[in-house]
C-alpha cells in the first residue's frame, strides 16, 4: 500500500528519447539494435543494455536493476529518471530552478513477434499543481507485430519516425515541427529494414481527449527513408510529413545527414526541414525552415562532448529567425548513470539580446 | 494570429495548453484563446468599449499582452524563447487594427 501511494510521486514524464549520437559511433547502425521502439528511445534491448556498460559508460552492469533480478522472457521493464537544475539569464532577470524533469516507467510484454509496449509517467512541471493524479499520463502505448528482420507494423500512440530523435525535446526541429513534449498522436505505422537502408511510413490522427497531450490536433501521414553507406560511417535520409488540422495544413519535407569520421572519432549530424503552412479560414500560406547541425565526440570512455546549432525560421518572408548555440558535456560514469551539462545561448537571428541557459541534468535509467 | 504565433509559441505541454493551462490561461484553440485575451466571444462584432483584458482591441500600448511579450515590468513571455521583435510587432499591429478573431 505504501508503495502504491509512493509510486505516483515517482512518475514524472518529460520526453524519453534516444541518443542519436550513438548511432554509427558505437558500431551500431540502427535504432532498433538498442531500442525496442523502431523510432528509438525508451526501453533498451539486451544488446542496448550491454552496450551501455561495455561501450558507452566507464563500466558496470547495464541489465535491468543492475542484474539483481531478471524478468521473465515475455516481460521487459525499464525506467528513466531525470532531475534537473538550471539557471536562465536574460537581462534583467535570472531564473533558477530545480525539479524532477522525467520519471517514465516502461513495460513491454509479449513475444519477439507480438508485443504490447507502454510508457507510464507524469507530466513534468516546476510547480506542485495540478495534483499528481491529474498529471499521470502515457506518452506511448502500442501493439506491434515484428519479424526477425525488423520489419514491423504497430498501432497505438507514438511519434511517427521523422527527424533526428534527439533526447532534447526543446531542439527546434522537435519543438517547432510537432514533436514536442506530449504531442504524440495516435496512428498506425509500418517499416522495413535491409542491410544498408530502412524505410518507415506512418498514418496518424489526433489524440481523442485533450488530457492526453498537447499540440496541433492534426491527421496525416509521414514517411522516412534512410540509407547508410561508406561502411556504415555515413547515412542520408529523406522525409516528408503532411498534417491537416481544423486550422491549417502543414506539409514538410526534410533531409538528414550523419557522418562519423573514425580517425577523428567525430560525428557530424544535421537535419533541415522546409514546411509550408496553409491557413484554413483566413487563407494565405507561409514557408518555414527548421534546421539542426551538431558535432559530438567521445573524448574518453564515458565522456562525450558536443556542440549544436539550432535554427527556426517561422516565416521566410519575415526577419524573424530564432537561433540557439549550445555546448554539451555528458559523463557516463557507470552503466545506468549520466550527468549532462548543457549550456545554451539563444536569441534572434543575429543573437541580439541573447539569453543564456545553463542546465545540469542527472539521469538514471533502471 | 493563433495558428501563426500563439499556438506554436505558447501552447506547449507545460505552458498554456488545455492540459496545463498555466495561470488558468488556456490558449490551445482559437476561440478560447480569443476569449481569454480579449474578453469577447469569437465572431461577435468588437464592442465600442472593450473590457480591459490582456488585449484592448485598437490599442496595443494599452494591452497587457504586448508588455508581457516585451518583458516590460514583468516576466517576458514565452520565458524559454521570447518572440522575435518582428512577431511582437505583428501582434501589436493585429491589436491596433481591432484584434479580429483570426
Amino acid at each position: 500500500m505504501r508503495l502504491a501511494l509512493a509510486l505516483p510521486f515517482l512518475l514524472v514524464a518529460s520526453s524519453a528519447d534516444a541518443y542519436p549520437q550513438f548511432q554509427l559511433t558505437t558500431g551500431t547502425d540502427r535504432c532498433i539494435a538498442c531500442h525496442f521502439s523502431p523510432a528509438g528511445g525508451g526501453l533498451l534491448t539486451d544488446y542496448g543494455r550491454d552496450e551501455a556498460g561495455s561501450t558507452i559508460s566507464r563500466g558496470g552492469d547495464g541489465r535491468f536493476a543492475h542484474g539483481a533480478w531478471t524478468p521473465p522472457s515475455w516481460l521487459q521493464l525499464g525506467a528513466d529518471l531525470r532531475g534537473v537544475t538550471f539557471a536562465k539569464l536574460r537581462e534583467p532577470d535570472t531564473d533558477v530552478a530545480a525539479f524532477p524533469m522525467q520519471t517514465d516507467l516502461y513495460v513491454r510484454a509479449g513475444t519477439p513477434t507480438y508485443s504490447f509496449a507502454m510508457t507510464l509517467g507524469s507530466r513534468s512541471t516546476r510547480s506542485p499543481s495540478p495534483p499528481i493524479q491529474e498529471r499521470l499520463t502515457s506518452r506511448e502505448h502500442y501493439v506491434m507485430y515484428e519479424r526477425e528482420s525488423g520489419t514491423y507494423v504497430r498501432a497505438g500512440r507514438f511519434f511517427p519516425v521523422y527527424g533526428i530523435r534527439s533526447q532534447d525535446h526543446t531542439a527546434y526541429v522537435r519543438r517547432y515541427l510537432g514533436f514536442h513534449t506530449l504531442e504524440e498522436p495516435y496512428g498506425v505505422a509500418a517499416g522495413t529494414f535491409d542491410v544498408a537502408w530502412e524505410a518507415h511510413v506512418s498514418a496518424f490522427v489526433p489524440r481523442p481527449a485533450d488530457f492526453l497531450g498537447s499540440g496541433v490536433k492534426a491527421s496525416g501521414i509521414a514517411g522516412y527513408y534512410e540509407r547508410r553507406f561508406l561502411d556504415d560511417t555515413a547515412a542520408f535520409a529523406t522525409q516528408a510529413r503532411v498534417g491537416v488540422s481544423e486550422d491549417d495544413t502543414r506539409v514538410a519535407v526534410g533531409a538528414i545527414g550523419k557522418r562519423f569520421m573514425p580517425e577523428a572519432e567525430l560525428l557530424l549530424l544535421g537535419e533541415v526541414d522546409l514546411q509550408r503552412q496553409s491557413f484554413a479560414d483566413v487563407g494565405g500560406t507561409r514557408w518555414q525552415l527548421a534546421s539542426y547541425l551538431a558535432a559530438s565526440k567521445f573524448v574518453a570512455r564515458g565522456w562525450m562532448i558536443g556542440a549544436a546549432l539550432h535554427h527556426w525560421h517561422p516565416d521566410l518572408t519575415l526577419r524573424s529567425a530564432r537561433d540557439a548555440f549550445e555546448i554539451n558535456v555528458q559523463f557516463f560514469p557507470r552503466a545506468h548513470f549520466e550527468l549532462h551539462l548543457l549550456t545554451r545561448i539563444t536569441g534572434e537571428g543575429d543573437f541580439d539580446d541573447p539569453g543564456l541557459l545553463s542546465l545540469l541534468q542527472l539521469h538514471y535509467y533502471l | 494570429m493563433h495558428g501563426a504565433i500563439l499556438q506554436p509559441a505558447c501552447t506547449t505541454a507545460g505552458c498554456h495548453s488545455k492540459l496545463t493551462a498555466l495561470g488558468g490561461i488556456d490558449l490551445s484553440d482559437r476561440e478560447g484563446a480569443y476569449n481569454v485575451l480579449t474578453g469577447h466571444v469569437c465572431g461577435d462584432p468588437p464592442p465600442g468599449s472593450a473590457p480591459r483584458n490582456y488585449v484592448t482591441p485598437g490599442s496595443a500600448e494599452y494591452s497587457t499582452l504586448i508588455h508581457q511579450l516585451r518583458g516590460e515590468n514583468r516576466n517576458v513571455m514565452p520565458p524559454d524563447m521570447p518572440l522575435p521583435a518582428v512577431e511582437i510587432e505583428l501582434v501589436g499591429r493585429w491589436i491596433d487594427l481591432g484584434a479580429a478573431c483570426d
